[in-house]
């Protein structure tokens, strides 16, 4: 027997009780803004590396069972659907409900505290959580369906109501939770911050409470028989919730990610006012919302537009003002380096006894200073991907002055360090303080990670790129650290062996610059303890 | 954190999706929950229930039974209110219940004879 049907009876009861499109854009409209709006928080926070990821997370999966609830609630409302449709969709409805509330708490518990929440609340939830999982899995909280009014009977009895005492349970639970938390904070920003979110968090679950709730409550009273209708409207609240949710997140940006909620906010905004012109009835109403759509559209994409100059303006700064501090401060401790080691030297006369241990600390000082700035600026040149100023360089020359000022620690450690140019020309417009930091760094990281047998360096070029190798005999590449290789702290699995100073930012960096410079950085292994080999591409000027 | 975090969620999500899973089964596929309809009666031989008419109102719908049958026994067209010549049968599951004091609703009463 075919489960899908279509009962006319029902139908027609179905449209006599409630519009059919104020039912479908009640369920599919928020919960389709709320999944895009939490899944673009976590896309970008993960994509991006951001902290908060366990927040993001978490509000994404309130709104997956937001999203179900509607669709499984949409699914009772369709009454023309059949009976088995309609049962298997009511009834985990209450499940779903509760759940949502449940894991509202717990996102605002590590938005709060920025935590886990314990084990033993996750159990104690569960075991809240536990007796409607019963109750739904053996099918007690729907008794029957009932032919005549084309729906299910629900249960009146205890089985119902400890599903509204539970959610209600969890409604002051959050509202404590969050004001208990905030009291705790001095600072009177983080403050506000955590107040609103409380107050967002609460005003959507009360707000979908009273229409689940107060809706069936209502119904049972002569005259109001249809109240559950007026509970579709508090299915808006989603879309309000993410309203407010939006303006915190523009206003104190914890996930930093202003722009991305400024263009959600205006896509839901565009999309709420397109779909006013499904219940427009009027002509000069369709034409006010042409207007207003039109409108919206316009200023929206400014706004966004305003909001990218805005950060883009704020990073570059930023970016310039890091750039020229460190560089100035690099000068200076390189000019303070050189004078300490000429004082060791004896350009100065004779060094006293007492005083050469001074010196020494002091070289040692000055050594870690300039390797910090270093890693300043390497980790400011990553997260831009910035080019500062483009000359024209000898990238043969380049290579073989990295190759000789780096061939002693090569044979140091006994490690053979050879290099190959093939006859071409190599010159290209550069960032020249960085794309050598970039190569010196590639050769540099293949002789810590060599213990022994050969590094070999080629130049190369093909027609369209000038083609760098590095292949050494070293401790090699799983295929696990290929794919975590060139992303920040995504050093090798044995790295910190070799090299405990490592930062995990050294090849980030070294990406950022070549992709600045429009090159390509790779690297191949065949596997732990067979040499790996890295390569790097720049385009030949056309 | 994260990452226990995400094997909380996966477990309460196949728990969830075990529940709903079997609930699909049971009642989508199977068609296994009960179903309560009205069929036509005759007063002459039943204790038939039937709307009590305000005075100066007209009341359509004549006096009817209840039946409760399993889902799966019974026939689409019961669903669809177009069956011409069903009947209950008990050997079925299917349950009809005459009207008394306990099963009426409000607004209903009982007319006819209890053979």
């Amino acid at each position: 027997m075919n489960p899908f049907v279509f009962v006319q009876y029902c139908y027609d009861f179905f449209v006599h009780q409630v519009p059919p499109l104020l039912v479908f854009s009640s369920h599919i409209l928020p919960a389709l803004l709320g999944l895009l709006f939490s899944g673009s928080i976590l896309y970008r926070v993960c994509k991006d590396h951001k902290s908060k990821k366990l927040e993001a997370t978490l509000l994404f999966y309130v709104c997956i069972l937001f999203a179900l609830w509607s669709l499984f609630d949409l699914g009772s409302w369709t009454l023309f659907g059949g009976a088995p449709l309609i049962m298997a969709t009511w009834a985990p409805v209450d499940l779903l409900g509760m759940s949502m509330f449940f894991f509202a708490y717990y996102f605002l518990y590590a938005f709060l505290t920025g935590k886990d929440l314990p084990t033993w609340q996750k159990i104690t939830g569960l075991l809240i959580l536990l007796p409607t999982f019963v109750t739904t899995f053996l099918g007690l909280n729907l008794t029957i369906y009932n032919i005549p009014v084309c729906e299910a009977d629900e249960h009146t009895g205890i089985i119902i109501s400890y599903v509204y005492m539970v959610k209600a349970f969890f409604l002051i639970l959050i509202l404590v939770f969050g004001f208990i938390e905030s009291r705790k904070v001095k600072d009177s920003l983080t403050k506000r911050e955590m107040v609103s979110v409380t107050v967002t968090t609460f005003v959507f679950l009360f707000t979908f409470f009273c229409a689940t709730f107060v809706a069936s409550f209502l119904a049972n009273y002569e005259g109001l028989e249809n109240a559950y209708v007026y509970g579709l409207y508090g299915l808006f609240s989603m879309p309000l919730f993410l309203l407010f949710f939006g303006y915190l997140l523009i206003k104190y940006d914890p996930f930093q990610l202003k722009l991305i909620t400024a263009q959600f906010l205006v896509w839901g905004l565009i999309a709420v006012v397109a779909s006013q012109f499904f219940f427009v009835t009027d002509s000069v109403g369709f034409f006010l919302n042409i207007l207003t759509f039109v409108l919206v559209s316009i200023f929206g994409a400014r706004l966004i537009h305003g909001i990218k100059i805005e950060i883009s303006t704020a990073n570059q700064n930023q970016t310039k003002l890091i750039y020229t501090f460190t560089h100035q401060l690099k000068g200076r401790l390189s000019k303070l380096k050189n004078i300490f080691a000429e004082m060791k030297g004896g350009d100065y006369g004779v060094v006293p006894e007492t005083m050469s241990g001074f010196l020494k600390q002091g070289e040692e000082e000055v050594n870690t200073g300039i390797a910090y700035v270093d890693t300043v600026i390497k980790r400011s040149s990553a997260m831009t991907s910035a080019v500062f100023t483009r000359q024209t360089l000898n990238i043969s020359k380049m290579v073989s002055d990295i190759v000789s000022v780096l061939r002693h620690r090569a044979e140091a450690k006994s490690v053979a360090l050879t290099l190959t140019v093939s006859p071409a020309v190599y010159t290209f417009d550069a960032d020249q303080i960085q794309l050598t930091e970039a190569f010196y760094d590639i050769v540099e990281n293949s002789i810590t990670f060599t213990t022994k047998g050969s590094i070999s360096i080629s130049l190369d070029a093909d027609e369209h790129n000038i083609i760098f190798t590095v292949k050494d005999t070293g401790i090699g590449l799983t295929k696990e650290d290929l794919e975590k290789l060139f992303k920040p702290g995504g050093r090798a699995e044995d790295s910190l062996l070799y090299n405990v100073n490592s930062t995990g930012l050294g090849l980030v960096f070294t990406k950022s610059v070549i992709e600045a410079h429009d090159g390509k950085i790779w690297a191949e292994s065949e596997g732990k303890g067979k040499g790996s080999t890295f390569f790097i591409t720049l385009p030949k000027k056309v | 954190m994260v990452g226990n975090t995400i094997r909380f969620l996966i477990c309460f999500s196949l728990l969830l999706l075990a529940v709903i899973g079997y609930r699909f089964k049971e009642y989508f596929f199977e068609k296994n929950f009960l179903v309560a309809t009205t069929l036509p009666c005759d007063p002459a031989k039943h204790l038939c229930f039937t709307i009590e008419c305000p005075e100066d109102e007209t009341c359509e719908r004549g006096p009817y039974k209840k039946i409760v049958a399993p889902r799966f026994q019974v026939p689409e067209c019961l669903e669809e209110r177009t069956c011409q010549d069903f009947t209950c049968r008990p050997e079925l599951g299917c349950r009809e219940i005459s009207c008394s004091y306990l099963d009426r609703m409000k607004g209903e009463i009982c007319v006819g004879e209890d053979n």
